[in-house]
């Protein structure tokens, strides 16, 4: 039998967590009136805190663990973002990664959800996600996106290695109970919060270095006529 | 080195162990459908057909027993032989289906002599356990090994009804004296609800087993599980039977090594109970056909005698629970020949059979008693032909 050495769960209590600390930040910020912006680490630890605290024997994070087979890294690292834009930082994700994020999580709700729920006469691709080669597509869109410089592309570079040690440890370390690829990647809440996302509009690209104004010079002056 | 080239590495890196995983496959069960290069497909563990099984002994056997426990509503029971002429019992119950009291209830047969029940798993017990929240629990199936070490499947409720069901996992290795904690299985990416299960397993070669089990939420189809010899919930992963809403709540039944049937409940207009092979061990499947007999939206359960006949038990009518029958089918399903009722009285209800064939060729038929009581009828197979029409 499997021995955890953390908490099956621990994503997803990271994950309430962090959804905790971004609630509590908005309303200090509210009840403040943006005077203040409370410190990152004194929010993190109450609302943990608030979160782990049992009630009816189960804490906060029990309950939505229990309602759910955790959440995706990627969501993981939009609340993340969301909670250090809360509190004042400027948060690690550019408009265009937003919406990388995304699209991604949109692409993928698509190829999965109705497949796996058994609408239609398609193959289940939630099985895929037990194979070997779902990982090495992931990895060809990860370098993709990488190339782009998408901080996408470092999540999923996070999201594969989580996923590797998870499956490699026959899930001895925890963190998440599925050692399915498509748990680590989207979940149903990421597929929502991607809708509006995938839309979101850009800051035109900046131009390119090479191509930046240059220092007027005069133009050249006519020698002057004999 | 730059921010790209340090993903770059990583990314190498991540590719060198995928690869690594590839050819070198760690945790899945080996044979399973959801099968990784250098995988042998997966083979079932049948014995041998004995044409003369069950033929030795003569005299008929058959015997009626009742279980009853101290609540009010009982449900889906199913069976295990974890030593030879051993039984254990298995079954749900409380002040009704779906209520929040209920709780998985246990039993074991030595000597002829059913033990008083107890119950083994309840949504306390399990939420403890799992450290979640879980607010009721269902369908369990109990199953063993060549060991004896006894394994309970069983469903657990956080939210809504029957659809929003995850499968768990426990196991015993001193006769049900204790379990071990309940370790929730991830099935299903949708918020992993909808799994569930009612008949038991067939085990694979070289350890492991497959377990049917089903889906309905918008869907209503089955699936199999594949479970590894340690029933270790990490390298645990299901496959596809079929989708849609044609039929659910499937009966699987190895033939050889590779060949199986599976019988299911109906899921749609249609009352008629499904049937649909596979030749290679699971992997594929044939589209589910009618079998001519009828189903009335109830579970069926099937076992597979010595001789290779099939044996099924299932309410014979289109519509009511008010009597349970078997028959036998002695060309893989193709054709059926109903055999004696168990039950039949009008308005009642005799629903959810589960067959097990015990190691002596004996058969052992539990079933839901009027919602009362579980019952278990044991006959061997002198009894079943005495009272099947005889073939010209």
């Amino acid at each position: 039998m499997t021995r955890h050495l953390l908490s099956p769960t621990l994503l997803t209590e990271a994950l309430v967590v962090l959804i905790a600390t971004w609630l509590l930040a908005g309303i200090l910020r509210l009840a403040l009136r943006g005077k203040t912006v409370p410190r990152l680490d004194g929010m993190i630890c109450a609302a943990a805190l608030l979160v782990l605290m049992p009630w009816k024997g189960v804490s906060a994070a029990g309950w939505v663990a229990g309602a759910t087979a955790g959440f995706s890294i990627p969501l993981l690292a939009l609340v993340a973002h969301a909670t250090g834009r809360m509190l004042g930082y400027r948060g690690f994700l550019r408009t265009s990664d937003l919406r990388d994020i995304g699209r991604g999580g949109l692409v993928l709700g698509v190829l999965l959800y109705p497949s796996a729920l058994g609408w239609g006469p398609w193959e289940d691709t939630y099985q895929f996600g037990w194979m070997a080669y779902p990982d090495l597509l992931c990895v060809i869109w990860t370098l993709h996106l990488l190339r782009k410089g998408s901080h996408l592309g470092w999540i999923l570079v996070l999201t594969l290695a989580f996923w590797l040690v998870q499956t490699l440890t026959g899930n001895r370390l925890g963190l998440m109970e599925s050692t399915n690829l498509w748990d680590y990647l989207v979940d149903p809440v990421l597929v929502l919060v991607s809708i509006p996302l995938a839309f979101l509009k850009t800051d035109p690209e900046p131009e390119p270095r090479h191509l930046e104004a240059q220092p007027q010079t005069p133009p050249e002056q006519a020698p002057p006529a004999a | 080195m730059t921010r790209q080239n340090l993903g770059v590495l990583c990314l190498g890196l991540i590719l060198a162990v995928s690869l690594y995983r590839w050819f070198y496959p760690l945790g899945t069960p080996r044979s399973s459908p959801v099968r990784r290069s250098g995988h042998s497909a997966p083979r079932f563990r049948v014995d041998p057909v004995d044409p003369k099984s069950g033929t030795s002994i003569v005299a008929e056997q058959h015997q009626v027993q009742t279980l009853g426990s101290s609540v009010a509503s009982v449900h889906v029971a199913s069976l295990c032989e974890p030593k030879p002429g051993t039984l254990a019992a298995v079954w749900y119950g409380g002040t009704r289906e779906g209520a929040r009291d209920v709780a998985v209830w246990f039993s074991t047969r030595t000597d002829n002599q059913w033990t008083e029940p107890v119950p083994i798993v309840t949504a306390e017990t399990a939420r403890r356990e799992l450290g979640h929240h879980v607010r009721k629990v269902g369908n369990a199936v109990i199953f063993s090994d060549d060991t004896g070490r006894m394994s309970l499947l069983f469903v657990t409720i956080t939210v809504g009804g029957w659809s929003g069901s995850s499968l768990c996992i426990k196991h015993s290795d001193d006769s049900g004296k204790t379990w071990t904690p309940s370790q929730r299985l991830v099935l299903s990416p949708f918020f992993n609800i909808s799994e569930l299960v009612k008949n038991g397993p067939t085990k694979l070669e070289g350890g492991g087993w497959v377990v049917p089990i089903y889906h309905e939420l918008f869907g209503k189809f089955p699936e199999l599980l594949w479970l590894d010899a340690t029933g270790n919930p990490a390298t645990a992963v299901r496959s596809r039977v079929f989708g849609g809403r044609t039929a659910f709540q499937p009966s699987l039944v190895a033939l050889d090594s590779t060949h199986a049937v599976m019988l299911c409940r109906t899921a749609s207009s249609q009352r008629d109970l499904f049937l649909t092979r596979t030749r290679d061990g699971g992997f594929s499947w044939s589209p589910p056909e009618p079998t001519g007999l009828p189903n009335s939206d109830s579970g069926i359960d099937a076992v597979r005698l010595g001789d290779g006949r099939l044996l099924l038990a299932f309410n014979d009518t289109p519509d009511g629970r008010a009597n349970l029958r078997l028959a036998v089918s002695a060309d893989a399903g193709k054709t059926w020949s109903r055999g004696p009722f168990v039950e039949k009285e009008p308005e009642a209800e005799f629903s959810y059979p589960f067959l097990l064939r015990a190691r002596d060729g004996s058969i052992h038929l539990a079933y839901t008693w009027k919602r009362e009581a579980i019952r278990v009828v044991s006959f061997n197979i002198p009894w079943l032909d005495a009272r099947l029409p005889q073939s010209p």
